[in-house]
């Protein structure tokens, strides 16, 4: 028996990273999962494969989750295999996350707004449609970031979506009160790309710099996908039931710290 | 109850545990396989029916009495812990007890009472508990109760809300200078706890909308939060779950903060204790 028995859940860009260890997490604890990404390959089916083998379900939907009509696909193809969504992680982003100020042009502003806050937005409001219809109550939950809260050069598009969020899931909880649906944002600091044994580690991009890391972080250690997943686990599971309108920051204390921005 | 324990073979201390909040923490602790330290300035009925409860999980538990706002009770709280235990993994400092007064009313006294055992006595059993931990070298958990009044002001509520906000960025610093040591510090903020004594008979009543009144329609998930959801957010953060949370103070207040109205308490009608004249 698991903290999550039963429970539905789609998770955005969980083909590899962060959205992989919250999928696999979930999967652990009992609830059938279905993994979304842009990418349709054979990593992203094996996110799917590896959820099925905790002897849960677990699905593979391809698709942009950034404009209305590819979330809204996304989440009928979960519907059609999964019947109802208890809950939502919108995780999706892609890699290219920061950029100068003065080459941030409207191309590059546009798609981190698309992804990252209108889909997340319209995402959440499918969703909280179907949990409002099957009257069975859910959780959404947002990826933010620590850049929500501080500048750290060349990230000001990404942190501003980020920012964003915090404020939409306060939005989100008073405007679905009533229906028994928490909204809610994990804010990750520096997340290592290493997955534990069992998730079958995809990495790309290079490591952390553990020198920068030991300067900044108390906790002297990169996260891990497992610590965002964990912090998802407990919003999404009955511990978290009275948890809303929050964001949990899983950052080892990195932003409690002073060195944050020397 | 979950047969995924979170807690298995943990020491934990929580102060102010004979009933409400800390009871609550010292039950979900027990359910998640820890064992439970009930700290309190007096031993009751409650407290014996919280211990009871831990037993019947069949969890150990011992009694201490102690009132954190004095040097000596508290170094004598944390050897009899140890001693009974053999050593403490996580404190969960909770123990307060404040009343409404306006500002005008507060004496020198009532500051020195409330931030002495909710300021300074967090602190120093904080830094007790640390120093053990460390001393034993397989880190640890320091979690704090604050309050959703140490971000936004009701009426009457200044020293309270100072020494809640004082809490906060208390385990900022402790996140900064423990670090290497293995040990989190972290807050949890409840919003509105029914945290009442009820019978056996009315405890399903407990945090339901109809106790709730005026304060209702400023909780955006309908209900009252119970000293369950705030053991939740503890079990979080002393279990590997909430291993990279450090330095942070999580709300769980229903949604209370999230919006915009004015808070719903009224001040003191004149002639109440501690209105202003």
């Amino acid at each position: 028996m698991g903290l999550l028995d039963g429970k539905k859940a789609l998770i955005t860009g969980a083909r590899k990273g962060i959205g992989r260890g919250i999928a696999l997490t979930l999967a652990n604890e009992g609830a059938d999962v279905g993994v979304n990404d842009i990418v349709d390959d054979e990593t992203s089916r094996r996110a799917a494969e590896l959820i099925s083998k905790r002897g849960v379900k677990g699905t593979f939907h391809a698709g942009d989750v950034s404009s209305v009509a590819g979330i809204n696909a996304v989440i009928d193809s979960f519907l059609e295999e999964h019947g109802q969504i208890d809950i939502l992680v919108n995780n999706a982003i892609f890699p290219d996350q920061s950029r100068p100020l003065f080459d941030t042009d409207e191309v590059y502003w546009d798609r981190m707004m698309d992804l990252s806050l209108k889909g997340y937005f319209f995402g959440s409001q499918r969703a909280a449609k179907e949990m409002i219809a099957q009257d069975s109550g859910g959780r959404i939950v947002c990826l933010a970031s620590v850049h929500a809260y501080v500048a750290i050069e060349n990230w000001t598009a990404y942190g501003t979506a980020k920012a964003a969020l915090r404020r939409m899931v306060k939005g989100l909880a008073v405007d679905l009160s009533g229906h028994n649906i928490t909204a809610n944002c994990i804010a990750p600091g520096a997340i290592s790309n290493k997955l534990p044994e069992g998730y079958d580690d995809v990495i790309d991009g290079p490591p952390h710099d553990s020198a920068w890391l030991e300067a900044r972080i108390p906790a002297a250690k990169g996260g891990l996908p497992s610590d965002i997943a964990n912090a998802v686990l407990y919003l999404t599971s009955d511990l978290g039931q009275y948890v809303n309108g929050e964001t949990i920051l899983v950052d080892g204390g990195m932003i409690a710290s002073k060195k944050m921005t020397d | 109850m979950t047969t995924t324990k979170l807690l298995e073979g943990k020491k934990a201390l929580i102060t102010g545990s004979r009933r409400g909040i800390g009871a609550g923490i010292a039950r979900l602790f027990a359910e998640h396989g820890a064992d439970v330290g009930i700290n309190d300035v007096v031993r009751d009925t409650e407290a014996d029916k919280t211990m009871a409860s831990i037993e019947s999980l069949g969890q150990k538990t011992s009694w201490h009495q102690a009132d954190v706002g004095k040097t000596e009770d508290r170094t004598r709280l944390l050897d009899e812990f140890v001693a009974s235990h053999g050593r403490i993994d996580i404190l969960v400092n909770n123990a307060v007890a404040s009343a409404d007064i306006h500002f005008t009313k507060i004496t020198e006294e009532f500051w020195d009472n409330l931030v002495g055992h909710a300021l300074k006595g967090y602190l120093f059993l904080a830094q007790g508990a640390v120093n053990r931990m460390i001393e034993h070298g397989h880190g640890g958990r320091i979690i704090n109760i604050s309050s959703v009044h140490s971000y936004r002001a009701w009426p009457h509520d200044t020293v309270y809300g100072i020494v809640k906000a004082g809490l906060n960025r208390m385990v900022m610093s402790m996140a900064q200078d423990l670090a290497g040591t293995g040990i989190t510090a972290n807050c949890v903020a409840p919003g509105y706890i029914d945290s009442r004594v009820l019978t056996e008979e009315e405890e399903p009543e407990r945090g339901s909308a109809d106790n709730l009144g005026s304060a209702l329609s400023f909780i955006p998930s309908g209900r009252g939060g119970v000293p369950r959801d705030i053991a939740g957010a503890c079990v979080f953060l002393a279990s590997d779950l909430g291993d990279y949370v450090n330095g942070q103070t999580i709300t769980v207040d229903g949604g209370l903060l999230s919006g915009g109205v004015p808070p719903d308490s009224q001040p003191l009608e004149p002639g109440q204790p501690g209105a202003m004249e």
